[in-house]
């Protein structure tokens, strides 16, 4: 049993190293890159310059360095994501917890509620709330994507609760008198940890392209501000002849959602012995 | 088949730690005539269960055994066996019984299923398998085996559960059972009646037993030779006598005499009873969805009984007869289906929320695991102090003063305060759960199974502080447990329930 879990382990610390690149390059973009990611150099002289010495990953349409692009793109995807995943975490954890620990009337509407929820495909629910409202700032972006992305970790937690809450030193708990609130914050939570660790790095997977789909489609991050959505929007009109100004930002994506996929299922393994 | 050769032979049998170099198991040779029954004992530690796993060829990879060991079953070298070679033997010509059936048996299979794949995959074929299941079903005295083969293991009982692997064990007329403290979670009913169907199976399969067990009255009665095992060692061989089948208990102890005074008392003064509990019934209801029908098991059946003020009670019954379902229901851990039950004059049912949590800080439990009980995740005085916190008694630093009080009166070392549970021993968790309950000062202590994951010594230690505080404390307590002498040396009164139902109460 030691040849496949270690290359598993492998790919898992793999996606973590990467992640963290990733996170450490957003936050020095500013020492990192020569220019301002919304600088045009020279719209006439400097647009469409593959990779070079002087702009690693080329310049786009509008002369801009695609490097300085990635990393302050970087800034708006990864802040976005995570804000959304911490935002969905403590929704979905409040919902899932309090369904568990409720009497079987509030248990029963809430989950039903979370189905209805999930029933509605999550892009169709963001576009119809961008169209309503027009487009979005960062923060308000943030919050809407975990506020349409709770309902999987209310699932799981609510699950995962009511598995916990018949264990013996729940039980135990219960039977000492501890009431629900005390009982969900000292000995519950800390116990659905695993659990949590698990569905932020999979819901941490899923906001990233969902941001990148809004901005693609206009309807995230405003232009000129870079995001990795953005990057792809600028990069539609000839992508074949610029290969650079698509190629770079859809591995960065690729790549982060794969290396939190590898994480979360390796978190998962690793708890579930 | 083999003639006059011994069904096993085992020379100079030595296992190492490959890492640490440690002797586990230092030079054992015995010899088991075909027939016989062979009883191991000694104290945990000893190498009982080393020497099962090297007989089994189950040893961990850490451990080896030395070139010069030598293992024979009849004819065949075990230690020269390769491991497909293993295949035909483990399972078939020689079977084993562990002491957690629970981990034995896969969660999510019919137990005949499992016990019929067994059969087959040592070539019988599917009829035969679940005709020989059937009949040991019913010899190892199984109620009603067709139905019971079709239930899950955690549907069963742990004696119940048990009795499956031993059956599974004795399927193809093994030439040697290995039995590692296989019956220790049995009650003594229950394990004399196992022993003796396991007895007339063996003599008539002519099956070598090799029974391991730390309980010498067992050993002794149903074992024709003991070896006693310390420090790796074979220290001791004895033949014994033939002697009767059912050991005698005396229990001597002035807990109950003490108890019945109290409860005189309590009967003068008029009060009314701590608990009473009226026409208990509890089910257990499970919806299928295969069959358009729900399966009612029932656990209990119309109980009835009162505890005093200040009286030990005793519940004692065979495994499976519903024992832990009534603690959950007076506990209201377990929903009741008809009858009452009322701590002094408050009906039980009839509370909810803020009230029930209140009746709580009166009504203590020590469960059945008692170590599993406890959030492994915080410590042990914080743990303790939970109780006082939550009944606003004390808070704060007085809360794990007072929490650091109670576990040096439950006699745990000063250490123990800041520990986490996982790092105590089984006996050392048994007395923090006793220090969690007793820190609401408790009306009625309800105790399941207290003493059963203990060895003899640590049993003793932990009835005798329970008496110690049940006097100092004036409680009432419940007992619930297999085990009659544990029962006797405390209670004053003591129920038998014979699944579901009462028995008859007997005085000790």
């Amino acid at each position: 049993m030691n040849g496949a879990p270690r290359s598993r382990e492998l790919g898992a610390r793999l996606g973590a190293a990467f992640l963290a690149l990733v996170g450490l390059a957003a936050l020095a973009a500013p020492w990192l890159t020569a220019h301002a990611p919304t600088t045009q150099l020279d719209p006439v002289a400097l647009a469409w310059q593959p990779p070079s010495a002087a702009h690693w990953l080329g310049t786009d349409s509008y002369s801009r360095d695609v490097w300085s692009r990635l990393l302050f793109g970087a800034r708006a995807t990864m802040g976005i994501a995570l804000l959304a995943v911490t935002v969905s975490l403590t929704l979905g954890t409040l919902v899932g917890a309090l369904a568990a620990l409720a009497p079987r009337w509030i248990d029963t509407l809430l989950m039903r509620a979370t189905d209805a929820l999930l029933a509605i495909p999550r892009l169709l629910l963001l576009l119809l709330v961008v169209a309503g409202a027009g487009t979005l700032e960062v923060a308000p972006l943030a919050l809407l994507l975990g506020a349409t992305g709770w309902m999987t970790t209310a699932r799981v937690v609510r699950q995962e609760s009511s598995r916990l809450l018949a264990t013996p030193h729940l039980e135990g708990a219960r039977a000492l008198g501890v009431p629900s609130g005390r009982l969900l914050t000292r000995h519950l939570l800390p116990s659905l940890l695993p659990t949590l660790a698990v569905a932020a790095t999979a819901a941490f997977a899923a906001a990233v392209p969902l941001e990148s789909g809004l901005s693609y489609l206009g309807l995230g991050v405003r232009t000129p501000l870079p995001s990795w959505g953005n990057l792809l929007a600028d990069a539609e009109s000839q992508p074949l002849a610029h290969w650079w100004v698509i190629v770079f930002p859809t591995l960065a994506i690729a790549g982060t959602v794969l290396a939190a996929n590898a994480l979360a299922s390796a978190l998962e393994r690793r708890w579930r012995r | 088949m083999s003639g006059s050769l011994p069904a096993l032979r085992v020379h100079e049998l030595t296992v190492r730690d490959r890492v640490t170099g440690a002797t586990l198991l230092d030079q054992i040779s015995f010899e088991a005539k075909r027939g016989a029954a062979i009883g191991i004992v000694g104290d945990s530690g000893a190498g009982k269960s080393t020497l099962a796993l090297a007989l089994m060829g189950l040893l961990p990879s850490a451990l080896e055994g030395t070139r010069e060991s030598t293992l024979w079953l009849g004819e065949t070298a075990l230690h020269a066996l390769a491991p497909n070679e293993w295949r035909t033997v483990r399972g078939r010509r020689l079977t084993m019984v562990f002491q957690e059936p629970l981990l034995a048996l896969d969660p999510a299979m019919r137990v005949g299923a499992q016990v019929i794949e067994a059969g087959m995959a040592h070539g019988l074929s599917h009829a035969e398998s679940e005709q020989r299941a059937m009949d040991l079903f019913a010899r190892l005295a199984l109620p009603d085996p067709a139905r019971l083969a079709r239930r899950y293991p955690h549907e069963l009982s742990g004696g119940m559960r048990q009795r499956v692997l031993l059956a599974m064990a004795m399927l193809h007329g093994p030439e040697v059972l290995i039995a590692d403290e296989a019956t220790t979670a049995l009650d003594p009913a229950l394990r004399h009646s196992v022993l003796d169907a396991l007895d007339a199976l063996r003599r008539e399969m002519g099956t070598t037993l090799l029974l391991i067990s730390h309980d010498h009255a067992v050993v002794s009665a149903r074992c024709d030779r003991i070896l006693t095992m310390a420090g790796g060692r074979i220290v001791g061989d004895a033949s014994v006598a033939p002697r009767s089948t059912s050991p005698q208990t005396t229990t001597s102890s002035s807990a109950p005499a003490l108890a019945s005074s109290a409860r005189a008392e309590a009967r003068d003064r008029g009060q009314t009873p701590i608990l009473t509990v009226r026409d208990l019934v509890v089910d257990y209801t499970q919806a299928s969805f295969v069959h358009d029908a729900t399966a009612v098991t029932r656990a209990v059946d119309g109980l009835s009984f009162t505890i005093d003020r200040g009286e030990v009670v005793g519940l004692i019954g065979p495994s499976g007869s519903g024992k832990t379902s009534v603690a959950r229901a007076i506990l209201r851990l377990t929903a009741v289906t008809r009858g009452t039950i009322h701590l002094e004059s408050t009906d039980l049912a009839s509370l909810r929320g803020r009230a029930l949590r209140q009746m709580r800080r009166r009504l203590q439990w020590i469960p059945q695991d008692a170590g599993a009980a406890l959030t492994p995740h915080l410590r042990v005085e914080a743990l303790v102090a939970e109780g006082l916190e939550v009944h606003g008694i004390a808070r704060g630093t007085e809360a794990l003063r007072r929490a650091r009080a109670l576990l040096e009166e439950v006699g745990l070392p000063a250490r123990a305060a800041s520990a986490r549970p996982n790092e105590l021993s089984t006996g050392e968790r048994q007395r923090v759960a006793l220090a969690r309950a007793l820190a609401t000062n408790p009306d009625l202590l309800v105790c399941d199974e207290p003493v059963a994951n203990l060895d003899p010594a640590r049993r003793t230690q932990i009835l005798d502080l329970l008496a110690a505080l049940q006097r100092a404390r004036d409680l009432s307590i419940f007992l619930i447990s297999h085990d009659e002498s544990a029962v006797e040396r405390l209670a004053s009164r003591v129920l038998t329930l014979y699944f579901g139902q009462r028995g008859a109460p007997t005085a000790p």
